[in-house]
């Protein structure tokens, strides 16, 4: 019965898995290879052609560097701004704090879609529309990561806290000194959250970008994936391209994730 | 708590900023839109009309019932994953390995399920192959609706499957042992244990979970764009996807709003069920 399970299990990692094997095979194929009925699910040698392929139509370092720019300049700034507020509605009592709260928690339930075109139009009003920029700003806000990020801070004692007022620490220093480094690996995981959230950000920037020059992965795999371009072994370049950061990081952080896994 | 008067503030001015501008202001503009009209210099009251050709929309309708219908397909799916794993993993020595495994997957966006997936699900795709390797037929997952409703709700279950076992697992963590040393006791097998054990202790987590679900299908727009593009017979047109294709594809700004008006109010009604006794949503992550 346990070696049954324990089968079971390993076919079930393995399926939820195949998607990446699929398209680690897929980028060293050549175009057809996903629609044969005789077809082999095997490697090919068809990679530099698909590289090729990207290459001769995209830039595609820069869209590579954009996307880094885009994701690691939203998850710093976001993991900021995100974390100063958390420890403030968490730690302080301040006026109007209750409305401000209803008003966070409110927004979860409130789709990206569903508030498409103002969001649309705020960003065209502030003049950023199809921009690096106007992919960067409008996804600081997340509140999820909000949210953990205030649970997190649940883990600060306040007695510390009071124990270095009362030795006369001013209330910045006992934020950096105190109260930062008790969470410091979590805020790293929320770092990574919003790093992943931002590099799959796929609406607003299909949307929003037409320049090839501001593409981030996202686009650029969309435009490949058109069905009626012959091109499925560069996109699945592309993709492979797109997880292989996250799997990495992934793996170096997977440590820290797992002492949340317990909480998150 | 400490009082301080400025302190907070300032650390909370720059989030406040943020979402004043691109979370408020966007409701905002989403319900002016909706409401009045701009075109001509001089604004049209257009709330009342949109009203009518949404009471008249087929489409609309239909992507209603196409969103429940994913909703239902998908509910059922993730859950019984969520037991069937749950029950895997229960004596694995390596839960942790295990575990790293699952959440991978749900770090890749799903708009990259959705396009591997139309790959993966063609007529002569791997899937098909494998199917009529085994039991000699093939499936037409593009041609169908509930093909294809299947397939979306399978592609959305990919990208998050790995948290809900999470949050399930540590769920079940807190299930005393005692409860299920009476039940072996009784001669309980598995289904026993998941009808009388398991699925009552953890209720409000199962709770949490719908609702969480509830959010993703009314946000849903990322597959039914990449994977299907409403067809076949516009089955797949999500209520998401029905404010991206009237905004972008017909530029009708306003009635889309109006579109968006409505989505947010289900997720308001849903906020508000959920609430339990003023408190916020902080249990529920």
């Amino acid at each position: 019965m346990k070696l049954i399970k324990k089968i079971l299990l390993m076919i079930v990692i393995f399926i939820m898995l195949y998607p990446f094997i699929y398209i680690t095979i897929g980028m060293t194929q050549d175009a057809g290879w996903a629609f044969r009925n005789d077809t082999e699910y095997w490697f090919g040698d068809q990679f530099k052609n698909n590289l090729f392929y990207i290459t001769a139509h995209f830039d595609f370092l820069r869209i590579i560097m954009n996307s880094l720019i885009v994701a690691l300049s939203t998850a710093m700034i976001s993991t900021i701004v995100v974390f100063l507020a958390a420890y403030a509605v968490n730690k302080y009592e301040f006026k109007y704090k209750r409305l401000l709260l209803m008003f966070f928690a409110t927004s979860i339930f409130i789709p990206q879609s569903s508030i498409l075109i103002g969001n649309l139009k705020t960003i065209s009003y502030l003049g950023i529309y199809g921009s690096i920029v106007g992919i960067i700003i409008p996804f600081i806000i997340n509140i999820r990561v909000y949210v953990y990020l205030y649970q997190l801070c649940f883990y600060v004692s306040n007695d510390l806290m009071e124990a270095g007022r009362i030795d006369g620490a001013t209330e910045f220093k006992i934020m950096k000194d105190i109260s930062i480094p008790v969470i410091k690996d979590k805020i790293i995981f929320s770092f990574f959250m919003l790093f992943v959230s931002s590099w799959n950000n796929f609406l607003i920037p299909m949307i929003m970008i037409s320049k090839g020059k501001n593409y981030t992965l996202p686009v650029l795999i969309s435009s490949l994936a058109d069905p009626l371009s012959y091109n499925t072994g560069s996109t699945f370049l592309a993709l492979s391209i797109s997880i292989l950061p996250l799997i990495i990081l992934f793996v170096l952080l997977s440590k820290k994730i797992f002492e949340i896994d317990s909480k998150y | 708590m400490h009082k301080n008067k400025y302190f907070p503030l300032l650390l909370i001015t720059p989030f406040i900023i943020f979402f004043v501008l691109f979370r408020l202001l966007p409701i905002l503009f989403t319900a002016i839109t909706s409401v009045v009209d701009f075109n001509n210099a001089d604004m049209n009251l257009v709330f009342f009309d949109n009203i009518k050709s949404m009471i008249n929309d087929n489409v609309f309708w239909k992507s209603i019932i196409n969103t429940l219908l994913i909703f239902i397909f998908y509910i059922i799916i993730k859950f019984l994953f969520i037991f069937f794993i749950a029950n895997l993993l229960e004596d694995v020595r390596r839960k942790r390995l295990v575990l790293l495994f699952l959440y991978l997957p749900t770090l890749v966006g799903l708009f990259a399920y959705a396009i591997i997936f139309k790959y993966v699900f063609t007529y002569q795709g791997v899937i098909n192959n494998f199917i009529e390797m085994t039991f000699g037929f093939r499936i037409d997952w593009f041609g169908s609706s509930l093909g294809s409703r299947i397939m979306i709700s399978i592609a959305t279950l990919w990208g998050s499957a790995g948290f809900y076992v999470l949050i399930y697992i540590n769920a079940l963590k807190n299930i005393p042992k005692s409860y299920e040393e009476v039940l072996i006791l009784n001669g309980g097998n598995t289904i026993d244990r998941l009808r009388f054990v398991q699925i009552p202790l953890t209720l409000p987590v199962l709770k949490t979970i719908v609702f969480l679900s509830v959010v993703e299908m009314i946000a849903l727009i990322e597959i039914p764009m990449n994977l299907t593009l409403g067809n076949p017979n516009q089955s797949t047109i999500t209520l998401s996807y029905y404010v991206y294709i009237q905004a972008i594809q017909y530029g009708n700004f306003s009635y889309a709003a109006m579109l968006g008006l409505v989505i947010m109010i289900i997720g308001f009604i849903f906020y508000f069920v959920r609430k339990p006794k003023g408190e916020f949503i902080y249990e529920v992550n």
